[in-house]
């Protein structure tokens, strides 16, 4: 049953997490070369490259994991979830499994970034103070991409067709928000809420710390 | 003789236009069940509170012997079911469209879908987004069927299908009910169909069972009257008054449900007389069954 599952999901999302394994594959050589172009030699050039290449790493992991989600809801949708409803198997555990499948595609462009980080650094002579760190890079990405697909699944299974609805909500909810703060002369509350959310072990630190291939 | 559908004083209800009220059904094991009703009548609804798909607002439904909607995900097992429209996803081919069903019936009968595939003329590589409708219907019935379901659920499943297509469907529906005695419930509102297949009928208006009753019944049990000196009340009629017309001062014409001969004496006694007993086709006892329901509502309306 899963194994069908997970054939469905790999066939309608396959454009998709094709792309998205050759954009973080090659991201690592990018920020190679992207460092390499602003004069820094080897490592350096890595290091100073992932500060432009990281948050479009993260940035990948947010849209990709949003697609995988979608795509899939979107067959079901298409026949108004009636033959996903005809099947003789629990709602909720007909939904975990769709959950599984797509968190289980996700490991394809982990590996991919990966491999792509390894690739590099045996092409460097890395300096005995830095060390390279592909899979925990590889795994960043992974819970980067499973909290987004997390929560991306959780709306659109809740909320159906009005998840964008809800989602607008939310932002305008925030925006609101922040702007009352700032209104009412409680700047430091704001930014209490934000580094809470995003410095460690905040829920969106995944998305916002360093992401670095190369470190001390 | 068990049932297989029991359904009882069931609700639902969709915004303020639409309305399933108190309907109850008996579906008894072994029976080929005619569900007939106009369009926007309630049928595929009803279809889906009997299978899980929605949550009724009142009353119980028994499926098979599971509650449901709490186990239909049991009585799904045991279920082959063809909706009104294709439900299967467009993206796959016929093969992969079979092994993904399969997977989740573990009775799935791989020679029968085989055998059925061949028999429909389906193609193996053929996507299923590019099938006409009818190859559409058959692979819904194909799946279905490789099921071995004890109970079909079938949803105007020859609607809009030609006429070769259409026999194809029926004739494998008939073979597989005969061989394994399954139980059948189509809703369709093409009356003459029904009335080739199916041993029971359910007729359903407005979110309301107007009637429930054997074919047999059915097919004999209303007629047309010609009433001479009709009496203006119905005490103790021993028959349902679907609709009465005047034809002139002296002679009416009704048209009664459960009508038996010996009924005549029933009029004798106020004074009137039946002076003709006219056979309705299935067709125009459905159109009468629905208009004396109708009339009712309205009446109840009123009151």
């Amino acid at each position: 049953m899963f194994n069908q599952i997970l054939l469905t999901q790999f066939k309608w999302t396959r454009i998709t997490l094709a792309s998205i394994s050759v954009v973080v594959f090659l991201a690592p050589a990018a920020a190679w070369r992207l460092g390499g172009s602003l004069g820094q030699p080897g490592a350096s050039a890595i290091i100073s490259g992932f500060s432009g290449i990281g948050p479009v790493l993260a940035m990948f992991a947010i849209l990709g994991s949003f697609m995988l989600v979608v795509q899939p809801w979107q067959m079901d949708h298409a026949a108004r979830h009636v033959y996903a409803l005809s099947l003789p198997i629990k709602w909720s555990a007909y939904v975990s499994l769709r959950f599984a499948a797509g968190a289980v595609t996700l490991l394809v462009p982990t590996v991919a970034l990966w491999l792509g980080s390894l690739l590099v650094l045996s092409m460097l002579d890395l300096p005995e103070t830095l060390r390279g760190y592909p899979g925990a890079l590889a795994l960043r990405f992974f819970i980067a991409a499973l909290l987004t697909h997390a929560a991306t699944f959780l709306l659109q299974y809740i909320a159906g067709k009005k998840a964008g609805i809800v989602v607008l909500l939310v932002l305008v909810c925030v925006a609101l928000g922040m702007i009352l703060l700032e209104a009412t002369g409680n700047r430091a509350v704001s930014e209490q809420i934000g580094r809470f959310l995003v410095e460690w072990p905040g829920p969106l630190s995944v998305f916002a710390m360093d992401w670095k291939l190369i470190d001390v | 003789m068990s049932d297989v559908i029991r359904i009882r004083d069931l609700a639902w209800r969709a915004g303020k236009e639409f309305a399933i009220r108190d309907l109850s059904m008996t579906v008894p094991s072994g029976a080929i069940y005619g569900f007939l009703g106009p369009n926007g009548s309630g049928k595929t609804t009803t279809i889906r509170l009997m299978l899980g798909m929605l949550t009724p607002a009142d009353g119980t439904i028994e499926v098979l012997g599971h509650a449901v909607p709490k186990f239909a995900h049991r009585a799904l097992a045991r279920i082959g079911y063809v909706p009104e429209r294709l439900h299967l996803y467009q993206s796959l081919t016929v093969d992969e469209s079979i092994r993904y069903h399969r997977a989740f019936f573990p009775g799935f009968d791989d020679a029968e879908a085989e055998r059925l595939r061949r028999h429909f003329s389906l193609r193996e590589d053929q996507p299923i987004g590019r099938l006409s409708k009818g190859e559409s219907g058959k692979l819904m019935m194909m799946l279905a069927l490789a099921q071995r379901p004890e109970l079909l659920v079938l949803d105007e499943p020859t609607d809009g299908l030609d006429p070769v297509i259409r026999r194809e469907v029926l004739s494998a529906l008939v073979e597989y009910v005969e061989v394994q005695k399954a139980t059948v419930f189509i809703s369709s509102h093409l009356v003459h169909e029904q009335e080739r297949i199916c041993d029971w009928v359910g007729v359903m208006d407005g979110g309301r069972m107007v009637a429930e009753l054997p074919m047999q019944e059915f097919r004999s049990g209303i007629k047309r009257l010609r009433v001479a000196n009709a009496p203006g009340t119905m005490d103790a009629a021993p028959f349902a008054l679907l609709s009465r017309e005047a034809l002139n001062p002296q002679l009416d014409e009704w048209v009664v449900r459960g009508w038996q001969p010996e009924m005549r004496e029933w009029f004798g006694r106020s004074g009137a007389e039946v002076r003709d007993v006219y056979d309705l086709d299935l067709e125009d006892s459905f159109v009468e069954l629905l208009r004396g329901a109708r009339a009712t509502t309205i009446a109840n309306g009123a009151n």
